[in-house]
Formats: structure tokens, sequence, C-alpha cells
């Protein structure tokens, strides 16, 4: 659970702002205006006494309008609280304004922001004026991880009888962290070539651990905590009991966030294949952090993020802030999006490619990690029930897509080939039976560059 | 501003407590009409204001709205009602109600529900503001005719009208000048941010 962390930011309204910002009349004190002038001057034209009597109310709510002019500039100041939080969390908005001297009510509108549900509905309230200070609240809770902004408002004081009127008066936003879901996942598979110094995973090698290995005859350095008695006495001789090593392994967490594919409704509706990409990352750090393995994250997206492998629980937290960070590139611009000099795999590490393998370097890069002797799983993120945008209306797009899918299909069967095993993430549990099998192969050699 | 695309929108994003100020002033309005057609008879003007009423009930904001009131006392005086008719009090109370329920409408956007303590500031002010269309009435017919008791009457009748008038700017609003103040006392309020 992220820390809740709160940010006051307050803003005053600028000299030069202040002097386009003036309190002014409504279309309804001029209707006020032009009804009591008209009717009073078919009055006095027709001396007509009835129409004087029509005038009247309006003479009186005219004056009223413009007797009551507020003078004052509402300022604003804006809490947003907390400023970091995971999805489908709320965060509070809370608008203060002062001197609102002689206003009558409030607008205030939230602008919309993807994602997001608000409570007033559409962030937008009428608020009553009933001193000097006014403070309008409104929840947002946010209902897909990233870094939205939050806060934008516009704000509208309202004289007595809607006869002046005086903004919008905008407020800024504060771009809050919203970290991903991190599911309850249990990787039960363990890593398949561990070589790490400590850790849960059992190695080839025999040394403090755990798991019983052998019993053997007793040798110089060995300790004498380790001694088996009830074979020693049967025999005659010192045996003592040896046990296989445990190990941590290296875990790389590559997110192909070139494209994303699909439309994402947030937390509980459709999920996008960058929303499967970047929970499933969420879920196995956290898994694997748990297990006391070193996870290290890639994302390759608009822009490269790289966090090298450590463990613990301030690795899961340096994780969930950078996946905040996953911004689609729509174009990919002819650039290499794997080009990464920083990344550095040691010999053994696992390298887990979360991608809809929609884009070809994706694919070409898990193949030139398994070339270099890495040990790879690719988690295809794309969803089974996919909806593209403007499919059901062009079926060029939808044929498109669909051709697109086939050579999909023949690139998973071509990265198969290569050894490469492509799991469709399917939430806890996916990876297991896949690591088991990796597990069982012999250990890669790995090449050097 | 297009009628086909305004009236669909509002319907979807409009509050219920909207929907009841749209029919109340669509009830004003015809009131005002049924006012008219009480003190003489309904003109071909009072059709196209009956129109106009509409248009400004579904659009608010739309320049059909805007000319809804100026346009107002002018169908009355096409209707050649009797000058002294104690209906003019009713249609003047009637079109004041219209006034206000149209700049209710207009003062604030469709989604929420409306404040009940602003909906009742508007229902203070425009009882207030509809003594004066009885006082004036009064007033008149107090002037018109030669009879004692009248006379009391008028008098009567305009210092309510004097009262009415100088009570209007201390009942704009009601502001315990207090309540919240300090909050912001000593701090710089300029682009200050802080976190805890």
């Amino acid at each position: 659970m992220p820390s809740a962390r709160s940010l006051i930011f307050r803003t005053q309204v600028s000299p030069e702002a202040a002097a386009h910002l003036r309190w002014r009349p409504t279309p309804s004190l001029l209707q006020a205006m032009v009804a009591a002038a008209a009717a009073s001057l078919l009055a006095m034209l027709t001396r007509r006494l009835d129409l004087l009597v029509l005038a009247s109310p309006f003479i009186v709510a005219a004056a009223w309008g413009l007797i009551s002019k507020p003078t004052q500039i509402p300022r604003i100041a804006v809490e947003l609280n907390p400023t970091q939080l995971q999805e489908g969390q709320s965060t509070r908005w809370r608008l203060f304004v002062d001197d609102v001297a002689g206003c009558d009510h409030l607008v205030t509108v939230l602008a919309p922001t993807p994602h997001t549900v608000t409570d007033p509905a559409a962030g937008a309230s009428l608020t009553a004026v009933t001193g000097e200070t006014v403070t309008i609240e409104a929840t947002v809770q946010i209902q897909r991880w990233g870094r939205p902004e939050i806060g934008r408002a516009a704000l509208t004081a309202v004289g007595p009888l809607n006869a002046y009127r005086c903004g919008p008066l905008a407020t800024p936003g504060q771009r809050v962290m919203v970290t991903p879901t991190t599911e309850t996942f249990a990787l039960r598979a363990l890593a398949p070539h561990p070589d790490g110094v400590v850790g849960l995973n059992r190695s080839r090698r025999r040394g403090d651990g755990s798991e019983f290995a052998d019993i053997r005859a007793f040798q110089p350095g060995d300790r004498l905590r380790h001694i088996h008695w009830p074979v020693s006495a049967r025999t005659g001789e010192l045996h003592v009991r040896t046990s296989y090593a445990e190990e941590d392994a290296e875990v790389h967490l590559v997110v192909d966030a070139a494209l994303d594919v699909g439309v994402s409704d947030g937390l509980h509706g459709a999920a996008s294949s960058l929303d499967r990409a970047v929970r499933a990352s969420a879920a196995l750090s956290h898994a694997l952090l748990q297990r006391g393995e070193r996870v290290g994250l890639v994302i390759r997206g608009r822009t490269l993020h790289h966090l090298p492998p450590r463990g613990g629980q301030l690795q899961q937290r340096r994780i969930l802030d950078t996946l905040t960070d996953a911004v689609p590139r729509t174009v990919d611009g002819g650039r290499r999006i794997f080009a990464d000099p920083r990344m550095r795999l040691s010999p053994g590490s696992l390298v887990i490619l979360l991608t809809p393998m929609i884009h070809r370097e994706s694919i070409d890069q898990a193949q030139r990690f398994a070339a270099r002797g890495h040990t790879v799983v690719v988690v295809d993120c794309l969803p089974p029930d996919v909806r593209i945008a403007g499919a059901e209306e062009d079926p060029m797009i939808a044929l498109t897509w669909r051709a697109r899918r086939l050579e999909r299909e023949l690139d998973i069967e071509r990265l198969n080939r290569a050894g490469v095993p492509v799991v469709p993430w399917r939430g806890p549990g996916s990876l297991d039976s896949v690591l088991r099998q990796l597990a069982g192969r012999p250990r890669p050699v790995v090449q050097r560059r | 501003m297009n009628l086909r695309e305004v009236l669909p929108s509002r319907w979807e994003t409009m509050h219920r407590d909207g929907l009841v100020v749209t029919a109340l002033l669509i009830a004003a309005g015809f009131g005002f009409l049924a006012c008219i057609v009480v003190a003489d008879s309904l003109t071909v003007y009072a059709w196209l204001w009956a129109a106009l009423l509409l248009v400004a009930a579904a659009a608010p904001h739309s320049g059909g709205a805007q000319v809804l009131i100026p346009t107002a006392p002018l169908v009355w005086w096409t209707a050649n009602a009797d000058a002294l008719t104690g209906w003019s009090v009713a249609a003047a109370v009637l079109l004041l109600a219209t006034w206000g329920l149209l700049t209710l409408l207009s003062a604030a956007p469709d989604g929420p529900p409306v404040n009940r303590t602003v909906a009742g500031r508007y229902l203070q002010r425009c009882l207030l503001i509809a003594a004066v269309p009885v006082g004036v009435w009064l007033v008149a017919r107090g002037l018109s005719s030669q009879g004692q008791e009248y006379i009391v009457v008028s008098i009567v009748a305009l210092l309510v009208l004097a009262a009415g008038i100088l009570l209007l700017p201390q009942l704009t609003v009601s502001a315990p000048a207090q309540q919240g103040r300090g909050r912001n006392d000593g701090a710089d309020p300029v682009n200050e941010v802080g976190s805890d």
C-alpha cells in the first residue's frame, strides 16, 4: 500500500489576469432591465397602468441586482490529498475560496479526466456562499494506473439574483501518481537457473540450505552440527548430512510499451495490452521480490525506463513508481526501440518479456536474448477479446487487424521453435508450468557480446 | 445553438432538480398566458410567445430564452386588457416567477442538483419582489378612484413599497462574516506548495 502524500498548492490571480477578471452583468440582468424599460416606456406612451404593474417587479429586480454587485475578486487555494495512490483508490480535492463576501453562490466544474469517477457526478457543483470563505470538495476515484492530472477546474462566482458573474477562474491541476494494483499472486515454480548468493531457489551446488542432499563421510572443515549421529553410530565412523545451497535469481521484467492495443476501461472494465502488461509486471515483481529474488525493470515506450535488478520491498516501490510512467509510443519514427546499452544481463538471469507481440521489434528482441543464452519467457499481453477502435465501422481496419493477427500467430510459432515459450497472461499461475519446464532444461551458456 | 443536439445532451445530463425547475418554468409561463386569456383574449403573439417559452425551457442559454422576458410586456400590451385589471398583478407575479426560474436554470450547469439554500434565496427574493406589483396596483387603483377608503390603502401600499426597497440591500447575502475566517491568515498565498 503506497504511503499517502498530500500536496497543497495555492494560487492567486495575477494582476494581469485580475485586470481581465471582473464582475460582469449577466443576460438575466439585461433581460430584467430591458423588460422594465420596454414595459415602462409602453406604459407611459399608452397611459396603461397594467403595463406599469408588469414593469414594476423588473425595475426592482434590476435595481437589486445593480445595488448588490460584488466588488472583490475571489481568491482560490487548491488541496489534493493524497497524491500517490493505487488504481481504484480515491483522492479528495478541496477548493478553498476566499473573499467571496457579496457572492450568492459558486459554480464549480472539474475538468473531465479519463478513467476517473467524480463525486459529485461530472465534478459539477453549486455551492451557496454563507461566509467569507467557502470550501468546495469533490472525491475523484482513479481507475487506471498512470500520472493523470487531477484538479483542473473552473470556478464561477455568481452574485445575487444572477445579476453579475465573475469568472470562470481556472484552478491548476496536479499530476498524481497512480500505481497499478498488485493482484494476489503466488509464483509456485522456482526460477529456472538461479545464480545468486542467497535466496529461496535450490542450487545445483551443495552448501548451506534446508533441502536434504546426501549423507557422506566426515571431512575436515565440516561443521559439527551437521554430523548425522544415527548413521555415525551404526557405521562407527563420523558421517555428515549435506544439503543443497539456496540462491536467488536475477529476473528482468521487460515491458513492451511501444504500442497500446485495445481500449482501456479502467480497473473493472476492459483492459488494453499495456494495462495487462503493467498489471502483470506489478504482480510478478511483487511475487518475485517476496520470494527474495532480485528484480529489474525495463520499460520501452515513449521514453526508456531502466531499473537495475535489486531485492527488497524498496525495489517493489521503485518498480511500481516506474510503471506509472509507461506511456505508449504511437509513432515509431524509425528508431530502434530495443537499443538499450544500459541493460546488462548476468548469466543465468531470467528475462520475462511482457508484450502484445504486435511490434516486430519485441519479437526480434526475444530471439536475440535467447540467442545470447538467456532464459526468456514471453508473456503475451494481448487481451483475447481486444477491441480495436474503428474496426466495427471500417471493414478495412478489421481486415488489416485480422491479417496482423495471422502474422502474429506465425511469430509465436517462430518463437516457440526457437525455444522461447510464449505464455498468454491469465493472471496468477500463468508462468508456473512454463518455469518448471525451463528448469528441466540444461543450463544455457551465455555468449559474451 | 442546435436544439437537436442540445436537447438530448441536456436530457442525459440533467439532474431531476433541473427537470423540476424546467417544469415550473413552463407552468409559470403558461400561467402568464392564462392570465392574458382571462384578462382579454389570446392573440397570435401569445402563441409565438408560448413557442418562445418552450425554446427557453429546452435551452436556457439560447437566443430565444434571452428575448422571452423582454417581449412579454409587448404580448400583454397586444392583448388590450383593461388598464386596471387585477389580472395584471397575477401576470406580473407569474412573469417574475418565469424570470426567476429561467435565471436559476441559467445560473448553473444541468448536472448538479439545485442547492436548496440557493433555491430558497431565489424564492425569498422573488416573493419580496412580488409584493411590488401588488403595491403598485393598489396605489394605481387608489389614485384612480375618488373613494376615501382607497386613499388609506394607497398610503399603506406606498409605505410597504418603500420599506421593501429600503430592505433590499440588506437581504442580498446573509454573511456570518467570521465563519471560516483565519484559515489562511498569515499564509503566503502565492504558489505555496507544501507536503506532509
